[in-house]
């Protein structure tokens, strides 16, 4: 299995937001004592504050910092935060602060600034908790879904047929994320942490339903790949049985179209798809 | 009780919005605010039970922005994809006003909390031309609130000084915030009254009041947590008859009381405008 978390690019909202860039007319000077100031903010433990100011006063600038960004992280990442000691958690947002430049101005994305920080290989626990950024991932999945703007295609009653679901478009709700992870990561909390990776992969999708409840839902791998199926070019059902059955299931024909139409009937009753008519 | 109306320049007391009390907001009785301020920085792109709160809110009452990402004092360029974003937010929401702070809270990244721009000489034309291209950008004037602050780094000039000037050659409007004006007084050693003397009474569009935290007495941090102290009502009501009576936010950011409490303090800042207003003020 390849590293397969499939959706982390989808946060919103999209920003690019602000970079290594500087405003052409700052004055240098300005820079320079901004840089200085924020410099120290980021690690006071490193980097001196500027010796102009009363130490009193500028622990009041890192305690601020510090204290807003550990609790937009300690309730975004509930379960996480109780993976770690205080000291590591505390250790785990110092260096957060200190080496993470985050782009996104919107406080509704900074969980997707810490996944991207422990992905790039800050993961307090590292190479000995290597679960704790799927979970970062799959924590940060669900937030994502609560907060997001997309909305789910009304659902048009019971779910086809099948003939007639043959004959129709599937489509990902945009509020569906398939992600595959090594570790049983919706199963993970105190007292429950894995000692090795799942023998097969763990194949989830988070989901919002109509009701605007986050949710998962733990699928086979068939369901898996038909889902990465449905998730790629347009396919109508039929479709997508004849590419399944080029593929290695031990199953006739009959037998793969009726397991096709069961779960995405299934996905469709959970609000994971909708479906739409072929053109 | 008609629905709440946004008027300038008139006797309305506000309340921010924050998800932890939303829905008791909400539920309060008709007449307990007359318009809720938000942070478009938590709202805009968000969907779901939030957005149904932001709807249930903007049916009902007017709304006003003040913003916390922009990062008019900072050296990155100007972020023009949340300008753009945010100028769609007003034109969805009908939002009165959009107010930000006089400082930045950034350097090549966010750091989410408002730090001191240095009062420098250079720092005011630039600044100045930075808050015209956010006029331009978003088509209305900016409101920018005087900041709390802890430390001043290497001053060439008064806090008064820089926001008089960034006020007149930015031709922007001021967010008059009492309880910062109290807290710098009394961390910065200066006398209020004085202070708020030499700022430009047509600038005043918009005032904030809040409580804050002694850290030691000299030594007040604004954190938005507590109770407006007796002085700063004080302030409040010199602030009126300084400035005339604008529309006034009371600032609650967290431990949180009773929402009778709440709403005690905002008909609080109700009494106050009522002792200060005009008769022009009245009629209006």
């Amino acid at each position: 299995m390849n590293d397969s978390v499939t959706s982390l690019d989808k946060g919103s909202p999209e920003d690019t937001g602000i970079g290594a860039a500087i405003d052409d007319r700052a004055p240098p000077g300005l820079v320079a004592a901004q840089r200085r100031f924020a410099a120290h903010l980021r690690d006071p433990r490193n980097v001196p504050a500027p010796a102009s100011i009363e130490p009193r006063r500028m622990r009041v600038y890192t305690g601020l910092v510090y204290a807003n960004i550990e609790s937009f992280l300690s309730s975004g990442f509930p379960v996480l935060r109780k993976l770690h000691t205080e000291e590591e958690w505390v250790a785990c947002v110092r260096t957060f602060i200190a080496k993470h430049c985050s782009h996104t101005p919107y406080f509704t994305n900074i969980g997707a600034e810490f996944v991207e920080f422990l992905g790039s290989g800050f993961a307090a626990g590292g190479a000995s908790r290597p679960y704790l950024l799927e979970l970062a991932q799959y924590e940060w999945a669900e937030l994502a879904l609560f907060l997001s703007d997309e909305s789910l295609p009304a659902s048009l009653g019971p779910a086809p047929e099948a003939q007639a679901m043959l004959a129709m478009l599937p489509r990902l709700s945009p509020l569906a994320w398939p992600m595959v992870f090594h570790y049983a990561v919706h199963e993970i909390g105190p007292g429950n942490e894995p000692c090795a990776p799942e023998a097969a992969p763990v194949c989830l999708v988070v989901y919002r339903d109509a009701q605007d409840e986050v949710k998962f839902l733990r699928t086979d791998l068939f369901s898996a790949r038909l889902l990465e199926l449905i998730e790629g070019q347009p396919l109508c059902t039929a479709q997508l049985v004849e590419q399944l059955a080029g593929e290695a299931y031990q199953m006739t024909k009959s037998q793969l179209q009726s397991g096709v139409c069961g779960v995405l009937a299934n996905l469709y009753e959970q609000d994971i798809i909708r479906f739409a008519d072929c053109e | 009780m008609t629905e709440p109306v946004w008027r300038e320049r008139a006797a309305l007391a506000g309340l921010g919005l924050r998800r932890e009390i939303a829905q008791q907001l909400l539920a309060a009785p008709a007449g307990a605010f007359d318009f809720i301020e938000l942070a478009p920085e938590n709202w805009i792109g968000v969907g779901g039970k939030f957005a149904n709160t932001l709807r249930a809110f903007s049916e009902r009452y007017p709304i006003t922005l003040h913003g916390l990402s922009l990062n008019i004092g900072g050296f990155a360029p100007l972020d023009t994809e949340l300008l753009d974003s945010i100028a769609g937010f007003i034109r969805q929401h009908h939002c009165k006003l959009y107010s930000e702070h006089l400082s930045y809270c950034a350097d090549h990244g966010h750091l989410y909390d408002l730090m001191p721009i240095p009062f420098r000489r250079d720092a005011v034309g630039y600044l100045a031309e930075r808050v015209q291209r956010v006029q331009d950008a978003i088509g209305q004037r900016l409101v920018l609130e005087n900041v709390s602050y802890y430390a001043a780094p290497e001053p060439e000039m008064s806090e008064l000084e820089f926001i008089c000037e960034i006020l007149e050659r930015a031709d922007c409007e001021l967010l008059l915030d009492v309880n910062n004006i109290y807290v710098n007084s009394i961390n910065q050693r200066y006398d209020p009254i004085e202070f708020m003397q030499g700022l430009p009474a047509d600038r005043v569009r918009y005032m904030h009041i809040a409580g804050h935290y002694v850290e030691a007495e000299d030594l007040r941090v604004d954190t938005h947590g507590a109770a407006v102290l007796d002085e700063v009502w004080a302030l409040l009501a010199k602030a009126y008859a300084l400035f005339g009576v604008v529309p006034t936010l009371l600032e609650r950011d967290f431990n949180f009381p009773p929402m009778a409490q709440l709403f005690a303090e905002v008909q609080r800042i109700r009494d106050t405008q009522h002792q200060h207003q005009t008769g022009a003020g009245k009629l209006a």
